[in-house]
């Protein structure tokens, strides 16, 4: 036990390094400056305590940074989690054309912000985009939408620009993770007398609990640190429609020079996150032990 | 198992829907990578690709790209591996604890990263040099991926280490052996996405290199960018972007042939 | 099979080992490290300290957000020419991305020599990183220097007797340019008031045209350009009186500049989904290479279509097809077109931590000369700040003419300055105008709304 125990420790000890080196001083860093008042290029800062904490719950763009977030993480985690095992099972199934489809499913993730930016802000222009040019020309002009210029449309749309481009990486987890299951329980299963949909349900989706829990906890802290999409798409905007916590961040350290404040939210990310990771964390352990119980 | 008619038509259906939404985007920058603009006194087709060329000598940027992207694969995939392979199979004190501790790390947002890392980066003298960005970028992708890889090795059967044990075999050759070449189809989703990651990145790349020549290649587009209200139609830039995309997607394809050969070794194995 | 894939990874891990320790060995500050990081560590980058040791031409860096590389090569080229012994590297990065990028790089003790920044609020937050340059311009030009420059230039950028930036190209916003083949083919009077605008974009939409004046809303920068124009119309004193803090934003004036601005989205006078699309390039574009906006929100820079280098939009200002001109509205329908709002366009700085200040000093001052010189004569990239010149480059007999309109303007019809210093006003007044574009919010509650922030904020 003792050499095992050992032998962890070298196993992670790697990454320990990296991490304390290029991870624990930067947020040690931003907690220090969130306590002063910082332009961020100044030598001397001056110490105001909590006041940036203060006045970040003072915000009221805050609340539409949280409203942004959980609808974002709520809908992106859904749907991509769907469409993911979806396909998945599909392809675990050998359609046709299975290998085909992986592939192509996946090309999206390739896409950088800069092509995004460009080619959906002219997909979804208001004039001559071609989602609206497609809608009017099959007579549904009534949805035709100013849809990155108006608050109701402009986060669904980053949503939808989401999906489109993260649904390959869920899929490509549930597939890799389906792969594991030995395919002798499902020939148990069939011996049983099984229906496949049966077999889905009972079988497939609570084996791949651990899958459903890493991208579940990855969406999550996903939503939390969204940026490019935003960025490039809306600038957070219209009126803070589209806000997320590092769009925001950014807005205060590079055009408001208010490095304290930024950092200051930074922090308060921090915690969310942690709070998320470990509300998560409580949840699994806690099914586990109910179905390990459940299992004896 | 034999799927039903029903099932068949409807994933089909299903599958040509999704594939059309994920590549009309995608298409529609191709496509413009060859316009010509919008008035037609510019040529496009295949003179955008050689002006990107003719304007910017690309090929030293591809140098420093490959450099880096190599260099943050070869850590993360290590790294990566044993931090993993760690975290589920083996057993210490104190476990769970540095294993959130690592995930928080991940959360950090670039924007607050950059300055103090980049006196971190300074500090070990390594500002202007690829190293600059392999151990950052290796980093944020090592904990980023942690998460991936652990959830990989969690699926394989535990009985495997038993039997090694059992077998005489210390835990290092257990890893090397056993665990880390089945984990190999995890491992290049993870990859993948190192790569993609790694070389897309911008802020970094452009606040940790000074000389434009040595920059990644991801930032060049910017330098189209900025000046196409200027001097470059939008096709140039599109071109460009397909340029800069290009590599990613050879490697995607290539590696995407390793995991599948990988995934289907492991199904036979279970 | 089974040694290779181990000797494989052990050459893996061994390089790794070899990384974290290079990696450790600097923490501890000691060791030597590799030969690229003594630039880092004697406070200058990598290319002055080359150069420094070779001991024959210094090398200084200048880093901006405009103009392009390769126009800054014949500048660069000219300055070599008459300073053998400087070579000015140029690095180029988009604006936002180069103000992180300073801010980084100075606050870490290295940076450009010399660099570029926009009066206003970044020229003072910078301020601990730059030089002041009036006793070099003293020494240089003689005492009564600041006489070389535009006046308003100087008044910008002047800090009690200081100077900590010099003025390159000046720039005017706030007008509107359009194309007069729509007005032809239509039979339309350019409008010249607000009424006017409003029923002449009535008819254009009435005639199919999708933009009847466009802007790209989605950018802050235009938004405040065209409000602060309204306000210059309506009031110039009042605009900056409030401004700086000595008359309410919900001033009647102020809240009517608001309503105006609202009603241009609100009656549809720019065109639909004008929030969610940028100026640059998402709608200059429109403008200027695809001809298909009779009317467009901008600045007069614009002029540098007319010598640009690109052949389309060069064409669709020269081949006479589209003939454009550039006017000002008169917002508040009392007869008199608004004024426009001037700014220096590149406020050139010296990093204080330069190791060779007599050489970026040397750059600077050839910069508002000569450098100036190539830029606005070769490519219009600016208006001249200096009183003595004048643009002597080639033009085409329309260009001329608008040229003649925005020099005018430049000369007797400025209202004001085009920036506002106050960071987080600005950022306000920015928000609140894009509630009331969406009609999230009525003029006198955004007025309330901005005037809360300006109480608070720090002048």
């Amino acid at each position: 036990m003792q050499r095992r125990t050992i032998a962890g420790y070298m196993f992670i000890s790697p990454l320990f390094l990296l991490f304390a080196i290029f991870i624990i001083y930067p947020i040690i860093f931003n907690i220090y400056v969130s306590f002063f008042e910082w332009n961020g290029i100044r030598p001397e800062m001056n110490f105001t305590g909590i006041e940036n904490y203060i006045n970040i719950f003072k915000d009221p763009v805050m609340v539409k940074i949280i409203r942004n977030f959980v609808v974002f993480a709520f809908f992106t985690i859904i749907i991509q989690a769907f469409l993911g095992i979806s396909f998945a099972s599909f392809f675990i199934r050998s359609i046709k054309g299975s290998d085909f489809y992986r592939t192509v499913f996946y090309i999206p993730v390739i896409a950088t912000p800069a092509i995004i930016g460009n080619i959906f802000s002219r997909i979804l222009e208001t004039n001559r985009g071609q989602l609206n040019e497609a809608l009017r020309a099959i007579g549904l002009d009534f949805l035709a939408m100013q849809w990155l210029a108006d608050p109701k449309y402009a986060l669904g749309c980053i949503i939808a620009i989401n999906i489109w481009q993260w649904t390959g990486y869920s899929m490509l987890m549930y597939y890799a993770n389906m792969l594991n299951i030995p395919s002798d329980i499902y020939e148990a299963a069939t011996v049983d007398g099984a229906r496949p949909y049966q077999q889905f349900f009972r079988i497939t989706i609570p084996l791949l609990r651990s899958t459903h829990f890493t991208l579940f906890i990855m969406g999550a802290l996903g939503s939390l640190k969204c940026f490019d999409l935003p960025y490039i798409l809306t600038k957070g905007g219209p009126n803070y429609a589209t806000e997320f916590f590092p769009t925001y961040i950014n807005k205060k350290s590079f055009e408001l020079f208010d490095q304290g404040g930024a950092s200051a939210l930074t922090v308060i990310m921090l915690v969310i996150a942690m709070i998320i990771t470990l509300a998560q964390v409580m949840l699994y352990t806690r099914n586990n032990k109910d179905k390990e119980l459940a299992e004896r | 198992m034999k799927n039903s008619r029903a099932y068949v038509i409807l994933s089909e259906l299903v599958c040509i829907v999704f594939m059309l939404f994920c590549l009309y985007p995608l298409g529609l920058m191709l496509v413009k990578s060859f316009s010509s603009g919008g008035f037609g006194n510019a040529k496009g087709g295949f003179d955008n690709y050689i002006k990107v060329f003719e304007t910017v000598d690309l090929w030293p940027n591809f140098v420093t790209s490959f450099t880096v992207v190599g260099g943050t694969l070869l850590v993360v995939g290590v790294v990566t591996s044993m931090a993993a392979f760690a975290f589920s199979k083996l057993n210490f004190p104190a476990k769970n604890v540095l294993y959130y501790l690592l995930l928080t790390g991940m959360m950090v947002p670039v924007a607050a990263l950059i300055f103090p890392l980049f006196q971190v980066v300074k500090g070990l003298g390594l500002n202007n040099t690829a190293f600059s960005l392999i151990f950052p970028y290796a980093t944020l992708n090592a904990l980023f991926n942690l998460i991936v890889l652990k959830n990989f090795f969690d699926g394989l059967p535990n009985e495997l280490m038993e039997a090694a044990h059992i077998d005489g075999a210390n835990t290092w050759r257990i890893f090397t052996r056993i665990l880390f070449p089945l984990s190999l189809p995890g491992l290049s989703i993870v990859l993948i996405q190192t790569f993609l990651l790694s070389w897309n990145e911008l802020q970094m790349a452009m606040i940790f290199i000074n000389k434009p020549a040595m920059q990644p290649i991801s930032v060049v587009p910017l330098r189209f960018m900025q000046n196409i209200g200027q001097s470059f139609p939008l096709g140039i830039m599109y071109a460009c972007l397909v340029v800069c995309l290009l590599p990613i997607a050879i490697f995607y394809l290539f590696a995407q042939r390793l995991m599948v050969r990988g995934l289907t070794a492991g199904a036979v194995k279970g | 099979m089974r040694i290779s894939r181990k000797a494989i990874f052990a050459a893996i891990l061994c390089i790794v080992l070899v990384f974290s320790v290079a990696c450790g060995g600097g923490s501890t500050q000691q060791a030597p490290a590799a030969n690229d990081s003594a630039g880092g560590s004697t406070q200058n980058n990598a290319a002055t300290s080359e150069s420094a040791v070779s001991g024959e031409t210094i090398n200084i860096v200048y880093q901006s957000w405009n103009p392009r590389a390769d126009q800054m090569e014949l500048v660069a080229q000219d300055f070599a020419n008459k300073y053998p012994g400087i070579e000015v590297e140029y690095i180029q990065v988009p604006y936002t991305d180069h103000i992180q990028k300073l801010k980084i790089d100075l606050s870490s003790g290295q940076g450009p020599d010399v660099f570029a920044l926009q009066t206003g609020a970044p020229l003072k937050e910078f301020r601990d990183f730059e030089v002041d340059l009036a006793p070099l311009a003293a020494q240089t030009w003689g005492a009564d220097w600041e006489k070389i420059f535009v006046p308003f230039t100087t008044e910008l950028i002047r800090d009690g007797s200081s100077y900590y930036a010099l003025p390159l190209g000046v720039g005017y916003a706030g007008m509107i340019w359009a194309d007069l083949s729509y007005f032809t083919k239509y039979n339309f009077e350019l409008p010249k008031n607000l009424t006017e605008l409003k029923s002449v974009t009535q008819a254009l939409r009435g005639h199919g045209e999708l933009y009847p004046l466009a802007i790209g809303a989605k950018d802050d920068w235009i938004n405040l350009d065209m409000w602060m124009n309204i306000m210059n119309d309506i009031n110039s004193a009042k605009l900056y009186s409030a401004i700086d803090g000595n008359t309410p934003f919900t001033d009647p004036e102020v809240v009517e500049s608001f309503a105006i601005w609202q009603s241009l989205f609100t009656e549809r006078v720019f065109q639909d989904g004008a929030l969610g699309v940028n100026m640059y390039v998402d709608t200059t574009d429109l403008f200027e290479r695809e001809r298909i906006v009779p009317m467009i929100t901008n600045g007069a820079w614009v002029i540098n279509s007319y010598p640009n280098t690109d052949p389309e939009i060069f064409a669709a200002f020269n081949d006479g097809q589209n003939p454009k001109t550039v006017f000002t509205m008169d917002w508040n329908n009392d007869g008199k077109p608004a004024p426009v709002q001037a700014n220096v366009e590149i406020a050139v700085c010296m990093n204080k931590d330069s190791n060779y200040p007599d050489q970026a000093w040397e750059f600077i001052s050839y910069l508002m000369f000569g450098g100036q010189d190539i830029l606005v004569n070769e490519y219009l990239m600016y208006f001249p700040s200096r009183v003595d010149m004048d643009y002597t480059g080639e033009l085409s007999e329309e260009g001329k003419e608008n040229l003649e309109i925005l020099m005018d303007w430049g000369a007797n019809n400025v209202g004001g300055y085009r920036e506002n210093p106050y960071p987080e006003l600005k950022q306000s007044i920015a928000d609140n105008l894009k509630a009331l574009a969406l009609d999230e919010v009525t003029p006198e509650q955004a007025a309330a709304a901005v005037e809360a922030v300006s109480q608070s904020s720090q002048r």
